[in-house]
């Protein structure tokens, strides 16, 4: 994939999400392995390159909602992963799903740490949450 | 029986846009954010994909795979 002998991009995740990973359904670890290897390839400096939406997670909250400083705060974003798969935005030329990958985006765009996949939130305001064992 | 009688009616206005947001920023609804869940996330401990483990799509997944196994 990365055919460079110096890696320009880069990429981490931690112990949780590598736990929660190898429990993923082999489709879903494909889409994100897709997305690893996309960022890898074109960083996030042009998102054409995604097939999924990607966005910044703050965006859309109101400044005094209580998650838009966590958000902001560690720079989280996300990736629409196409689980279960891709529909067309209504407001624009991308793709969501309702499943995306949370990561934080650092070291000035050069540097994801993926940090977890969820749900994307419903309007029933259900979210999905792999079980406790998982997670030992 | 009797129907009931109006001497009104409503009147209903909308607006439907059509414009297309220009850009990805543009969320169709806010995510609903586990912080504790993320903040556990956040603060184990990492790996760092290297170059070899990058290569193809099977050595990243192993990369993972690896770590989520290590004591």
């Amino acid at each position: 994939m990365n055919n460079n002998s110096e890696q320009r991009y880069q990429v981490e995740f931690g112990k949780l999400f590598a736990i929660e990973f190898e429990n993923y359904p082999k489709d879903q670890q494909d889409a994100i392995i897709k997305f690893i290897e996309v960022f890898l390839k074109s960083g996030l400096t042009d998102f054409t390159h995604f097939e999924g939406k990607i966005a910044p997670s703050w965006k859309g909250l109101q400044a005094n909602h209580p998650h838009y400083n966590f958000a902001k705060k560690y720079n989280l974003w996300h990736y629409h992963i196409g689980i279960p798969n891709y529909q067309k935005s209504q407001y624009g030329d991308y793709l969501t799903s309702d499943y995306i990958v949370h990561f934080m985006l650092q070291d000035n765009r050069m540097k994801i740490v993926l940090i977890d996949t969820t749900a994307h939130y419903r309007s029933d305001g259900s979210f999905w949450f792999p079980r406790a064992k998982y997670l030992e | 029986m009797d129907l009931p009688q109006y001497d009104a009616y409503i009147h209903m206005s909308y607006q439907v846009t059509k414009q297309p947001k220009s850009s990805y920023y543009v969320m169709d609804t806010p995510i609903a954010i586990n912080t504790t869940r993320l903040n556990d996330a956040i603060n184990s401990p990492r790996h760092h994909l290297t170059l070899e483990e990058s290569a193809t799509t099977e050595s990243i997944r192993q990369a993972i795979l690896a770590f989520a196994n290590k004591a």
